[in-house]
């Protein structure tokens, strides 16, 4: 099979590679710039590097139709990402391949794929049985190549045409607070009262060695974060998840469900979250937080 | 004037769904379905533009007069002044490309539009990836997965939050845009809006009208989503309890931290 994998950044190697470990066949990639094409090469058989700064659809669609015309995958593989399901989409739509997003398996089975996709904002999984030329955008955190074998590979540059349409990027301020990547992550639901309370939860998350986060109501209604975790934000795999005043509805739990140990704090029993969880305890979380931190200073 | 397409999707809740505890099959018949939020957004997007400039904001869907003749009144309702139906017998089914194709076969029947605003993803199945295709699908301008919007002066600026930081695009029509459920606060109609939006009416198309073939997603199964968790929950009502509850979890942060 030929598989052509859009990779955004060097976070989705493994996991992109991780996704299509038991398929046979010839890896490509497809990348934005230079840098990351030097560490896709060692990766893939080939990688195809479109210099495209800063994100922008219509130019990659260009770009995508430069590569389609010298190698037609069977399988395009994204990531489950805004990016991802945009250079998925722009595939699908040049190319009248299938295509699902959110997958967390993948089986051949013969000439067909079967895949595992979350819907109904996560609450289920449908298996449903495609077959090639197919589009795959894999949700973050399922897949992972454990052993990255180097092998030496070609860049292949694709030309771009000039865009026109003007686009300004602001990068994402650089935080060390990072709930992608920590290995515990304490995020705040509406539980939490008031914004000075949030320094409860940072601090929290700081004496654990991890990152914090919120419910989308804390971050888009109140402001007290840029970001959220959930379907429309970010969506975490850590070690161990603290839910702290979280009553645990869909859209939330898609974005924190795959995490291995979630714990959860919230006064009312009855909470959806509490079918989630690992570890729970029913009760105020202003008088549990604080005993948590007492005890983790004692040491 | 403008001329704006808005596709629609009728969601289900998903924050209401319902599982047989048997099989752990939903049983979407239980589960209220409504216009996704993202979708409303569109429209209200679409409306705005057509209150400052005036202009057409037409709707359209795909399903059954029978469920989805109240989500087209809804629009009306909120201030779209025509709509489509594009009617099918099994919707849920029908696969990404016949959807994508139907559309375009619209767009050139009915068109040409000056703007399509559309929700980036929908409400049930959120794959985000039918605005992309259509605009590749179209060849037109398209930008995706928008939070804030714009439209001054005959150009369009829309503001978008992806992982790596926030892009604005300034672009001219004709354009493709699919807004977030965070672009705006959906306008409520009135119950004047909601009197005036019964005595719209609709047009009805056939699929088969509009597109040759209709594939469909080959569905093995549905279930719900379980991750296995061990569920040790305390409740708290003594201190002596919630001093058994600390020693628990501490020792798993300890463990895994």
């Amino acid at each position: 099979m030929k598989i052509l994998a859009y990779i955004p950044d060097e976070d989705w190697i493994e996991q992109i590679l991780g996704a299509v470990e038991d398929i046979e066949g010839e890896l490509t990639a497809f990348v934005l710039n230079e840098k990351l094409a030097e560490t896709a090469v060692k990766r893939f058989d080939k990688v195809y590097l479109a210099k495209i700064e800063r994100f922008e659809l219509n130019t990659v669609r260009e770009a995508v139709k430069q590569v389609l015309k010298e190698y037609n995958p069977d399988i395009l593989l994204a990531p489950s990402t805004n990016k991802g399901r945009a250079v998925a989409g722009t595939f699908m739509g040049l190319t009248d391949a299938a295509g699902v997003s959110d997958v967390i398996r993948i089986e051949l089975e013969g000439e067909s794929m079967v895949l595992e996709r979350l819907v109904y904002g996560g609450t289920a999984k449908a298996r449903l049985k495609m077959h090639p030329p197919l589009s795959i955008c894999i949700s973050p955190g399922y897949f992972k190549m454990e052993n990255v074998l180097d092998k030496p590979g070609e860049v292949i540059e694709v030309n771009v045409s000039m865009p026109d349409v003007e686009t300004v990027f602001k990068p994402r301020e650089v935080s060390e607070n990072d709930p992608t990547k920590a290995d515990v992550v304490v995020a705040a639901g509406r539980g939490v009262k008031d914004e000075k309370d949030m320094e409860m939860i940072k601090e929290l998350a700081k004496a654990l060695g991890g990152a914090w986060s919120v419910t989308r109501p804390l971050a888009a209604d109140y402001g007290w974060a840029d970001s959220w975790i959930g379907i429309s934000g970010i969506v975490v795999s850590p070690k161990i998840y603290i839910a702290v005043g979280i009553s645990g509805q869909p859209h939330h739990m898609m974005g924190a469900r795959n995490s291995k140990i979630i714990i959860s704090i919230n006064k009312d029993p009855n909470a959806p979250i509490f079918e989630e969880t690992d570890y729970g305890i029913v009760g105020d979380l202003y008088k549990v937080i604080p005993k948590i931190l007492e005890k983790l200073r004692e040491g | 004037m403008m001329k704006i397409l808005v596709p629609i999707k009728l969601c289900y809740d998903v924050g209401q769904m319902k599982f047989d505890s048997n099989t752990g099959e939903p049983i979407l018949d239980a589960v209220p379905r409504s216009m996704g939020e993202a979708d409303r957004c569109a429209l209200e997007e679409a409306l705005k533009i057509k209150d400052s400039i005036g202009g057409e904001v037409v709707v359209v869907t795909i399903g059954e007069a029978r469920t989805h003749s109240k989500m087209l009144r809804d629009a009306f309702a909120m201030g779209a002044t025509g709509g489509y139906l594009v009617s099918t017998g099994d919707y849920d089914k029908i696969d990404l490309n016949t959807v994508t194709m139907i559309f375009k076969a619209l767009v050139e029947a009915t068109g040409p539009y000056d703007l399509i605003i559309m929700g980036a993803g929908s409400t049930d199945t959120h794959s985000s990836l039918l605005p992309p295709m259509l605009g590749a699908k179209l060849g037109i301008k398209t930008v995706v997965g928008i939070d804030k919007l714009e439209y001054a002066d005959g150009e369009i600026t829309a503001v978008c939050t992806y992982g790596d930081g926030s892009y604005t695009y300034k672009l001219k029509p004709p354009a493709l845009l699919s807004v977030t459920s965070e672009a705006n606060l959906p306008r409520i109609p009135t119950i004047k809006d909601i009197l005036r939006a019964k005595k719209m009416k609709f047009e009805e198309l056939s699929v088969e009208s509009l597109v040759e073939n209709i594939g469909k997603v080959d569905v093995l199964g549905i279930e719900k989503y379980i991750v296995p968790r061990k569920k040790l929950i305390w409740e708290v009502d003594s201190e002596d309890k919630l001093a058994e509850a600390l020693e628990n979890i501490l020792s798993v942060l300890r463990e895994g931290v």
